[in-house]
């Protein structure tokens, strides 16, 4: 390990895409289409989208559960999937917080925030689930089974399951989806406390663009499978340029959308805190 | 079915679960080799033999064969829906301990209840023994009445197969049915609208699936056809290979054979799709019926008769001659055929429950048409006789005795190695399908969560699926175990010297005609498998698996 | 892993345990279609006299004739015991069996009861005899098994299903003596004259006499000697109700059969199998054959059980054993085509 990396020279982006496609076995039209993407460190960025449009391929494409039919993906510079490489899904060091959760249900707390800390001492081990517990304030709660825990909570099991082994890069598929509003406000906020304390570049999908405006550095509007639109939340939403885009933004322009008002956005501009 | 061969067909390969795939390939092929070695015969030219076979057999063997397919599944299907329903359903007096003795049937083997029931109605049976003793002036009257008819096979199938019926049926029912059922009593149906329009339909896919297992148990079955003289498929692929000597219709008719069973397990599979939107898994049982009085008595007898006929009366039977000829019968030889019989079982029920397991979750890691069409091929052996079976593992393990270079000694051959192996060839189906089901049930995210946390795939089924089935995996085994217990032509022509089990014991003194000494084994197969039935339903009764 | 090691161990203990005695040199392995108590008896008693160790597998002698065949050179087999001259015959066809030359077996079994070569020795005989009820037939009526297809025979007869050797071995020599449509013409005679479906076994279709289900039934003089001597008042009852006829005693006289035993073309302990042959053909074990499972012996010095005795001397067939065998393909047709189940 060096010290000190010259500062001149740009580390590569935590996660990269590159014209990658998929189409599965006896669909008619592709998942996804040349689809370009860049996460850089400590960045959260957001793919938008209407069900059905590939987000979850996507996802899963990075996770290394599907495989890209063209493209390549890269990790930390590293080839992944594509160019004749292959990396499992064990091996890519990505941390992904599913939309169901799925919590392993016989196993406590504690012992799915370890689950991924297999090649931990034992006493590094608890450490490490301790401060995740904290991390997502669950204090107290390691003895407990996933069906004892109210949504919300087994929400932040799961990512602290995911954060635990210190993953690259985080993915978040439909984080919200699973909640009713109240809930969503607060995970929000936790989502962003988290992200922020740890600094872990982060992609999530979602449908609904109010969930995430206020977290995305960048926000990816997927249409059909092709990335359509990407730029800042703010810009995206002055500037839609395609009436799909528009449509994602039309809620936050409306003056009466007063939960979402543009000053929000405007503040949260740089919302990981940099 | 359109194969799209993947854009990137070289990351795809490279993606695949090379370690499993290859594993499963070897597992599928050591078990189908046995099962496909006899068909390529078939590929020959039909012979003037087969002529013979199908003009002059085979209308009655298909015949025979459909009738007893019909009646004893429908027999099974109304007595295994119908006590399910009560049990589940009602409450009337006696339901919890119908509740489990409704599926001590399953602990009989069908050929031992055939030769019981001949045995008991003919002119020594105890029936006209007791008649002649109590009714005065009846003393030297003997009488006729010939049960060895293919109605009464089919019943005394019925009866013995109902709880593989029952036991899922009443499992769904208990778990999954309660609010929609209370819905529709709440709707104003009666109790019997109930059980046609919603119990039934909801039950369906555990119906389908219990039937499906019944069938194929019936259709491989020979003793019971043999000494009641009722050719049927089986018989027949006896008689054109080892009578004639004629391997070409023996193996078009195992080839007839093996399309009706895979029919079955098709029809299961697919009701097993629809289960998805039947059952929505909306979780508890139904507040009970009550079923006081007459209909309370209704209830008892109903279930009462399967347990009676299909349990009480063989055993009880074999418990009279028992007492009688076991003085000369049993010996030191007999703990040593139990302790065969029990050993030989678990094995074979270990082996295929790591099979079916290892077969089931490779074709879930790697989704190629390939290995699961593998894995379906796997299944065959359960379509093929016991006997059929045996010759095939013969031919295989004298092979790989030969590639083993033992020059003329046999490792393999004439051993228990090659026993367990034909039970594994022969009724991994019956381990395959719940662990597929279990699998199933646990979907496909769990596993992708524990792989996106590091673990490897062999790591992920050890401390994920394997914990989460560990009920599903012992069920499975069970079925297995009770299965080979009562297995008996395959064990007669692959077992080594001097080798004896429960079962070819039995069979044996019964097939010399000497039903009564045959008793003390035939109670003793019983015995065991009644302790391995109690063991599995405690099993299934246990708390309901998390994560369903 | 550790698991797995021990499914491999436990396997190992399972086949060791299994194959015990197998590496002893003192030792004959036989694959027997005879599953009778009486045999064991006979093995041990074997052992005892010459400290060589009988090892067995008993199944039909179909199977057991396929599994030899699959061996091949590799079987562990030294001696093939059947219960029937047809499958002794199919044996000796497909090689299966060597020729043995032994002045005592020579000296114990008659000429007609051994094969020509020597590849097989029969062990003891049994008749195919019509057992009928005593009240309900005249015994003068009996005549031939020919005579049973006759109309006056109709709804009286029993006889078990055609997937039996004894009856496969029965109509062999009648095709033998009448040719295969005589044989035809009979075997659908007696479909005709059946009083039931067969099915159940030889004990089975003289118990159903004795009940009123026919009048007279086909059967193994053995399985009726065992009702007369059974210690069950109930089963003496039906046999004092049966009475025994050798048919055909006007002619060729009674089918009979034996149960032999030759050894395998690739024994290993060919001298024990040879030894083993002539003490089940010697007098002590002719005796026990003879008393314990009430057949009839093929040693012409040892006497025949006192049941065996009452029914007297009779005529016996005697057709060259060997055709048994040759015309069971023939046998097995004509039953279907007649459909004799």
């Amino acid at each position: 390990m060096v010290a000190e990396a010259p500062n001149d020279t740009p580390s590569p982006p935590a996660l990269r895409l590159e014209d990658v496609g998929k189409r599965y076995p006896g669909a008619d039209c592709d998942a996804l289409r040349g689809v370009d993407l860049e996460i850089r460190d400590r960045e959260l960025v957001a793919v938008v989208g209407q069900s059905g449009c590939g987000k979850t391929t996507l996802l899963r494409i990075i996770a290394g559960l599907e495989v890209p039919d063209s493209g390549t993906v890269r990790i930390g510079g590293e080839v992944v999937a594509g160019s004749g490489v292959w990396v499992a899904p064990e091996h890519r060091g990505v941390g992904l917080v599913f939309q169901d959760f799925a919590l392993f249900p016989h196993l406590t707390v504690e012992k799915n925030i370890a689950y991924g800390l297999r090649g931990l001492p034992r006493a590094r081990r608890a450490e490490q689930t301790a401060k995740m517990l904290e991390l997502v304030e669950l204090e107290g709660l390691g003895g407990r089974y996933p069906h004892q825990l109210s949504g919300g909570q087994q929400q932040r099991v799961a990512l602290a399951r995911a954060l635990a082994p210190e993953p690259s890069v985080l993915l978040l598929d439909e984080p919200f989806s699973n909640l009713d509003a109240p809930l969503k406000a607060s995970l929000r906020e936790g989502l962003t406390r988290v992200i922020r304390r740890t600094g872990v570049p982060t992609l999530l999908v979602v449908h609904d663009v109010e969930d995430v405006v206020v977290l995305a550095n960048r926000v990816a509007v997927l249409k059909d499978g092709r990335i359509v639109r990407e730029g800042s939340p703010i810009g995206l939403c002055q500037n839609p340029g395609d009436p799909y885009v528009a449509r994602f933004f039309e809620r936050l322009r409306t003056p009466d959308a007063n939960r979402f008002p543009i000053e929000a956005i405007e503040k949260a501009a740089d919302p990981v805190g940099r | 079915m359109e194969i799209v061969l993947p854009r990137n067909w070289r990351l795809a390969v490279r993606s695949l679960p090379w370690g499993w795939t290859a594993l499963s390939l070897v597992l599928v092929s050591l078990l189908a080799i046995p099962v496909i070695t006899i068909p390529i015969g078939a590929l020959a030219p039909a012979g003037e033999s087969w002529a013979h076979v199908s003009e002059t057999l085979l209308p009655r063997y298909l015949g025979n064969t459909l009738f007893l397919i019909a009646a004893s599944g429908l027999i099974a299907l109304a007595l295994g829906a119908g006590t399910a329903w009560l049990v589940a359903m009602c409450e009337f007096p006696g339901r919890r301990l119908f509740r489990w003795a409704l599926v001590l049937p399953l602990a009989v083997p069908a050929y031992m209840a055939a030769y019981v029931y001949a045995g008991m109605v003919s002119v020594t049976g105890p029936i006209q023994r007791t008649i002649r003793a109590v009714v005065p002036g009846a003393g030297d009257t003997l009488f006729y009445w010939n049960v060895m008819q293919i109605e009464v096979v089919a019943v005394i199938f019925g009866l013995v197969l109902f709880p593989y019926v029952y036991l899922p049926a009443r499992a769904l029912l208990e778990s999954r049915a309660g609010p929609t059922l209370e819905a529709a009593r709440v709707l104003g149906r009666s109790h019997a609208s109930v059980f046609w329009s919603v119990g039934l339909p909801l039950a369906r896919p555990a119906l389908a699936g219990g039937v499906a297992l019944v069938l194929m148990e019936v259709v491989n079955d020979y003793g019971a056809v043999k000494y009641f003289g009722v050719p049927t498929f089986t018989t027949g692929i006896f008689r054109a290979w080892f009578s004639l000597g004629d391997l070409d219709s023996a193996v078009r008719l195992s080839a007839i054979l093996m399309l009706v069973v895979l029919a079955m397990l098709i029809v299961e599979r697919w009701q097993r799709g629809q289960a998805r939107y039947a059952a929505p898994g909306s979780p508890g049982r139904a507040a009970p019926y009550p079923l006081r009085g007459a209909k309370g008595l209704a209830a008892m007898l109903f279930c009462l008769l399967p347990i009676a006929f299909g349990f009480l009366v063989p055993v009880l039977q074999l418990l009279l001659w028992a007492f009688r000829t076991a003085p000369d019968v049993v010996d030191g030889r007999f703990v040593r055929m139990a302790a065969n019989s029990l050993g030989l079982a678990g094995l074979a029920g270990l082996i295929a429950v790591a099979v079916a397991l290892v077969l089931s979750y490779t074709s879930r890691l790697d989704r190629t048409d390939i290995t699961r069409a593998a894995s379906r091929v796997a299944l065959l052996g359960y379509s093929v006789p016991g006997a059929v079976i045996a010759v095939g593992v013969l031919t295989v393990s004298i092979f790989l005795d030969g590639l083993l270079g033992g020059g003329v000694r046999l490792v393999l051959t004439g051993t228990a190695v090659a026993l367990v192996a034909a039970y594994v060839v022969r009724f991994l189906a019956v381990a395959y399908l719940p662990v597929e089901a279990g699998l199933e049930r646990i979907g496909t995210n769990l596993t992708e969560a524990s792989r996106m946390l590091g673990a490897r795939p062999l790591r992920t089924l050890l401390r994920i699926e394997v914990p989460l089935l560990k009920g599903t995996l012992v069920a499975a085994g069970t079925l297995v175990v009770i299965d080979v217990l009562k297995e008996l032509p395959l064990t007669l022509i692959l077992r080594p010297f001097n080798f004896d089990t429960l079962a070819t014991r039995a069979f044996q003194l019964a097939s010399d005609e000497q039903l009564a000494e045959s008793a003390p084994a035939a109670l003793l197969v019983i015995f065991c498998a009644t302790i391995v039935v109690a063991f599995l339903h405690r099993t299934l009764d246990g708390k309901p698996e998390l994560g369903r | 892993m550790h698991t797995a090691r021990r499914f491999l161990a436990a396997a190992g203990l399972l086949a060791m345990a299994a194959c015990a005695g197998a590496d002893d040199t003192d030792v004959v392995n036989v694959y027997s279609h005879r599953h009778y108590e009486s045999d064991q008896i006979l093995f041990d008693r074997f052992t005892e006299l010459t400290g060589i160790q009988v090892n067995v597998v008993t199944a039909s002698a179909d199977e057991l004739i396929t599994r030899l065949e699959n061996e091949g050179e590799a079987s562990p087999a030294d001696m093939l015991i059947t219960v029937d001259a047809g499958r002794l015959h199919r044996a000796k066809e497909r090689g299966l069996l060597q020729p043995v030359t032994s002045a005592t077996l020579e000296a114990n079994v008659p000429d007609h009861l051994r094969d020509r070569d020597g590849q097989w020795w029969g062990l003891t005989q049994r008749a195919r005899v019509l057992a009928f009820h005593r009240e309900r037939v005249d015994s003068t009526t009996l005549s031939t098994y020919e005579a049973l297809a006759e109309p006056e025979w109709d709804d009286r007869v029993l006889i078990r299903s055609s997937e039996n050797v004894y009856n496969q071995s029965l109509m062999a020599s009648i095709i033998a003596h009448h040719g295969e449509e005589g044989a035809t013409a009979w075997a659908e005679g007696m479909v005709e004259n059946m009083a039931r479906q067969p099915s159940g076994g030889d004990t089975d279709q003289v118990t159903a006499v004795a009940a009123g289900a026919g009048d007279v039934a086909v059967a193994n003089t053995y399985y009726i000697a065992r009702l007369v001597e059974s210690t069950d008042p109930e089963e003496q009852r039906i046999a004092s109700q049966i009475g025994v006829f050798f048919p055909n005693q006007g002619d060729r006289g009674t089918h009979v059969n034996v149960s032999g035993a030759g050894v395998t073309r690739y024994a290993g302990n060919v001298d024990n199998a040879v030894a083993l042959l002539e003490f089940l053909t010697g007098v002590e074990a002719q005796g026990v054959f003879a008393e314990a499972n009430q057949e009839y012996p093929v040693h012409p010095d040892v006497p025949w059980s006192a049941t065996l005795q009452s029914w007297g001397d009779f005529r016996a067939d005697t057709l060259d054993l060997t055709v048994l065998g040759e015309l069971n393909d023939a046998a097995v047709r004509i039953f279907d085509r007649a459909g004799w189940r």
